[in-house]
């Protein structure tokens, strides 16, 4: 399973919900979510943004590793949400090992740091 | 609270925004450029981050006051660099925030292993970049980077703009950035006041530009909130 941790402002009649999944699992996990109440999911260029299909949120969060996710809802404080957040379908996924390398993997990955050469001719 | 000021391309302005950034955030300034070191050398009498990084001194024992500013200084010697073991970084500017509380890091240009354990290392990243296709494909690197070594980016930082250049530009860095921009522009008195080793804010009071300095600060101060709430999201 994966936990799932969410908490909520709100402002001027908006509420704006802050959510984590938190995976503990050794391998990458296809989360869906659904959002029980009126959902404004963010938006890129127009568009809803990358994981987000109207009331649900699908995503790949990889082994031991954390995904954020936020969106709004017009409703008010009075109407308390409760927990908007509920977990659809956790799957392996199985078809992203590329896209789940731990950090220290990703820095071992780069190239090795050293002066550069302008600085080595100057303490010659 | 630790902030590394990155954008991978050279001469953009990293080093006069962490300096500025140290000033206005009351926060130490590490010079993690171990190599071409270009802030205040300080008095050069104590150790440096060379001499930190070689397990040879005290983090806080190297953190000099250079006017108004809290700077841990770089070596200027290529044994020195050679020497500094980049593995202990990490925990040496977390040792300065607990004892300080805000750490700036300005970090070198190029995107090696330097500025990828500089970018582990921070909370938040801050991107400084230029209005030229060459400094925008570097911070868009630099960016892919710091958030494959998650560290949410704070701030982008539009820098040396002219007064005519930055009009539509900015609303399309801040969609392919996903983080808000800040536009500074070229002007003689920050570059005055970085020759002087000096924030703006004491040499030039009365600058503009320190409205692009306040809104910068604005934005890691709400990354700050937001980390404190224990919430990853921006």
């Amino acid at each position: 399973m994966v936990e799932v941790d969410s908490s909520t402002a709100y402002a001027d009649g908006v509420a704006f919900v802050t959510v984590t999944v938190r995976n503990p699992q050794t391998t990458a996990q296809r989360v869906c979510l659904r959002i029980s109440v009126p959902t404004w999911a963010p938006q890129r260029g127009g568009l809803s943004a990358p994981a987000w299909n109207g009331d649900t949120w699908e995503a790949v969060v990889g082994p031991g590793r954390c995904r954020g996710l936020g969106f709004a809802s017009p409703v008010e404080k009075s109407e308390c949400l409760g927990n908007p957040v509920e977990v659809v379908s956790v799957d392996r996924a199985r078809d992203v090992e590329a896209a789940t390398a731990q950090p220290e993997a990703i820095l071992a990955d780069l190239d090795a740091w050293s002066p550069t050469t302008d600085i080595v001719t100057r303490n010659r | 609270m630790i902030i590394a000021v990155s954008g991978g391309k050279g001469g953009v302005g990293k080093s006069t925004l962490s300096l500025n950034l140290g000033y206005e955030l009351d926060a130490v300034i590490v010079d993690a450029d171990l190599a071409t070191a270009d802030l205040p050398a300080g008095a050069g009498r104590g150790p440096n981050l060379h001499d930190v990084l070689a397990g040879r001194a005290e983090p806080m024992a190297a953190v000099e006051t250079v006017g108004p500013i809290r700077l841990l200084p770089c070596g200027r010697t290529l044994e020195g660099a050679r020497a500094s073991k980049l593995v202990e970084l990490t925990r040496v500017v977390e040792r300065l925030e607990r004892q300080c509380g805000r750490v700036v890091i300005d970090c070198p240009a190029g995107l090696a292993q330097d500025v990828g354990v500089e970018l582990y290392s921070a909370d938040v990243a801050v991107l400084v970049t230029m209005p030229n296709r060459v400094a925008l494909h570097d911070a868009y690197r630099t960016r892919r980077l710091a958030l494959d070594v998650e560290t949410p980016i704070g701030s982008v930082v539009l820098n040396q703009c002219r007064s005519t250049d930055a009009e539509d530009l900015v609303g399309q860095v801040e969609a392919k950035m996903g983080a808000p921009v800040t536009v500074i522009e070229r002007r003689a008195d920050i570059a005055a006041a970085q020759a002087a080793g000096r924030p703006l804010r004491t040499e030039s009071p009365t600058s503009p530009m320190l409205e692009g300095f306040d809104s910068i600060t604005w934005a890691i101060e709400r990354c700050e909130r937001h980390l404190s709430g224990g919430i990853g999201v921006l």
